[in-house]
């Protein structure tokens, strides 16, 4: 195998590995902070607890989407990962 | 044998197993759209002074679009609810359906997510232009008159790759969604649950919590999907609003 075609798979394979669980570490930070803000809001104020926890929502469901996109790029890079023969 | 009988489970399990030609999706949505409508009917038929279980779920229902509606929009709200709520109980239907152990969901296609975010972004653009006028929908885009002029074509490009942006993360979002957990319960039965039915005969149900996530995704990218239309219904027609309150102060 050359040396270049090696480098390739090599940098495919630490781009599939890697990739998601970066992105995963970022928005779970991300999560934790927005959560942990909605709850103090909530703590202080009952009554504002439904708007709050819509917001929060639509939050989470942003910061989850940049997950989703560096997974759909995961797949992309899965596909093009040879499968291994032999031993 | 062995290899059809993976296949079998997986797709019992998940519905993706061969590559399945885009019609069948057409097919699902179709029949996720003719089992709301017929849910539809029957809650609205026969309609009682004192609603019945079916009567009071829609009720509900349409009341909580009502209130995001106008909590989102605000007063003018209220003729976008029918929209948001048809796609959220279409979405919820449809993501749903992938969870009845033959089914697939039909918003695990592209396809699928892909023109219902065009129906959302599509009527966007109209109701801002019948909002603003044509002209007064181009300013917007330009931030005319908010900042200073020579900045204006800059934000006007700035806007319009964010406008266009819109259905594209509107659409993977779902789609990404669902096809991950779809994914993740093929992932799980081929690498987990098969093997070990294989050595030692215990149908362990391995992918069973995430299904149960499943469900809660099911009907979190529904909702998130119905409020995402109504903020940038509200974004496009803002404006409109903000210049009746001046106009009627100035009365």
């Amino acid at each position: 195998m050359e040396v270049g075609t090696g480098l390739y798979l090599m940098g495919l394979a630490l781009a599939v590995g890697l990739g998601l669980p970066l992105a995963v570490i970022g928005a779970g930070l991300g999560q934790g902070r927005a959560v942990a803000g909605a709850m103090e809001g909530m703590a202080r104020q009952p009554e504002m607890a439904g708007r709050i926890q819509t917001g929060m929502i639509i939050g989470l469901a942003f910061i989850e989407s940049l997950v989703l996109f560096s997974f759909v790029i995961f797949f992309l890079l899965q596909g093009r990962l040879p499968t291994v023969s032999g031993q | 044998m062995d290899g059809q009988l993976n296949a079998l489970w997986v797709w019992t399990q998940t519905g993706i197993g061969a590559n399945i030609p885009p019609p069948v999706f057409s097919v699902l949505s179709g029949i996720a759209a003719l089992a709301l409508l017929l849910v539809a009917l029957a809650a609205t038929r026969n309609m009682q002074r004192r609603p019945g279980w079916l009567q009071n779920l829609a009720e509900i229902t349409y009341e909580f679009f009502d209130n995001l509606a106008v909590s989102v929009v605000g007063e003018h709200g209220r003729k976008y609810v029918p929209l948001a709520g048809t796609i959220f109980l279409f979405i919820l239907f449809s993501n749903l359906m992938g969870l009845i152990p033959p089914g697939i969901a039909p918003t695990a296609s592209l396809n699928t997510t892909i023109a219902l975010a065009l129906i959302v972004i599509v009527y966007v653009q109209y109701e801002g232009i019948r909002a603003r006028g044509l002209g007064g929908y181009l300013k917007h885009f330009a931030r005319w008159g908010e900042v200073p002029v020579l900045l204006s074509p800059l934000l006007f490009v700035i806007e319009i790759v964010s406008e266009l942006a819109k259905p594209v993360s509107l659409s993977i979002r779902l789609y990404a969604n669902m096809f991950g957990k779809e994914q993740v319960t093929m992932a799980l039965i081929t690498a987990l649950a098969m093997p070990l039915f294989k050595a030692t005969f215990i149908p362990l149900p391995i992918q069973f919590p995430v299904l149960l996530l499943g469900v809660l995704v099911a009907g979190v990218q529904a909702f998130v999907f119905s409020i995402l239309t109504l903020i940038y219904l509200a974004l496009a027609t803002e404006h409109h609003e903000e210049h009746h309150g001046e106009h009627a102060h100035a009365h």
